[in-house]
């Protein structure tokens, strides 16, 4: 069995990718409707009019879907996510439009020892978003909290 | 008769820093929790009540983006209560981006949480002939007074034509 991959493990530079996941007409409108009811998330037409010229996903949708592909990715590399502590900054580059796919860039640029006595340590990831024509969508650095409860492996013989 | 329309109609020369709102309050419930969790945050504290009992949190957790998303939620019916009749998509030119998100305390079904905004700086460049930059401190306080999430949204607003 994969043994887990403790935050005393990681290191700066590390790669990892995910995705792609496509988001459809029917993704995109149902998080609207729950999170962010504004016309060039849900309508079309009004989509066409706006800034965007077109339907387009909830910025706060691409967030959470660079969070599952982060996810993922972590946990394809064996690593344990304890929690996220905060995003210092995110930029939307362009709108993701109903029927686009976007995939996950991501590189660990730092870490930090948790407080004392805590079960995890801190490391900040640089997560880029790219659409099927590899144009940016998204970039955000994420701090998440890292497993860092590494026991000595008992010895044997 | 017609609403004032104070927040989404008003240009952008016409927000002053300073100004404060209140958008509302949400109380999360564990199954909109568990949903957005298996949606987008996959980890065992926001997807599953007896495995997130064996985390660090000993309890369900809401992911800080659905904190987010809900805070967005409110600020749009917020401001369609203003500015009735005018969301129109137009001079509401979408977000540019976010700095210095932070989730301070966990947030647990049954938690309610009330979401303000501040407008603190205003960007003067002027983006693609007609927008500016307005950003806002924007914060979430729990049912205890305590602040649970907190960041600095920086949204398009439209120039006024006749001062562009």
């Amino acid at each position: 069995m994969a043994t887990t991959r403790y935050w005393q493990h990681l290191t700066v530079g590390e790669h990892y990718t995910a995705g792609p996941t496509t988001v459809n007409k029917h993704d995109v409108v149902e998080f609207a409707r729950d999170f962010d009811p504004q016309p060039y998330h849900m309508d079309a037409e009004a989509a066409e009019q706006s800034i965007f010229g077109g339907l387009c996903a909830s910025g706060w949708q691409i967030c959470a879907l660079a969070m599952r592909l982060l996810s993922e990715a972590l946990e394809s590399d064996r690593v344990i996510i304890l929690g996220a502590r905060g995003v210092p900054a995110l930029r939307w580059k362009r709108p993701l439009f109903a029927g686009e796919s976007v995939a996950a860039a991501i590189e660990l640029t730092e870490l930090q020892a948790g407080p004392a006595e805590a079960a995890y340590g801190v490391a900040v990831f640089a997560v880029t978003l790219t659409n099927q024509d590899q144009q940016p969508v998204l970039t955000m650095n994420c701090e998440l909290m890292i497993d860092s409860r590494l026991t000595e492996e008992p010895r044997h013989g | 008769m017609d609403k004032t329309p104070l927040l989404r109609s008003r240009w952008y020369e016409d927000l002053p820093i300073g100004e404060f709102h209140v958008f509302g309050s949400h109380t999360f419930s564990e199954c909109e929790i568990v949903e957005f969790g298996q949606r987008y945050a996959p980890q065992p504290f926001h997807t599953d009540f007896d495995a997130a009992c064996d985390t660090l949190y000993r309890g369900l957790i809401a992911s800080g983006w659905q904190v987010c998303a809900v805070w967005m939620t409110k600020m749009v019916s917020y401001m369609e209560n203003y500015a009735h009749g005018v969301q129109d998509g137009r001079r509401n030119g979408g977000g540019v981006g976010i700095d210095e998100l932070q989730w301070l305390v966990p947030v647990r079904p049954g938690h309610t949480l009330t979401f303000t905004y501040e407008i603190i700086e205003k960007d003067d460049r002027v983006i693609r002939d007609k927008w500016g930059i307005i950003r806002s401190r924007n914060e979430a306080f729990n049912q205890n007074g305590e602040r649970v999430c907190s960041f600095i949204a920086n949204i398009l607003a439209e120039r006024d034509p006749a001062k562009r």
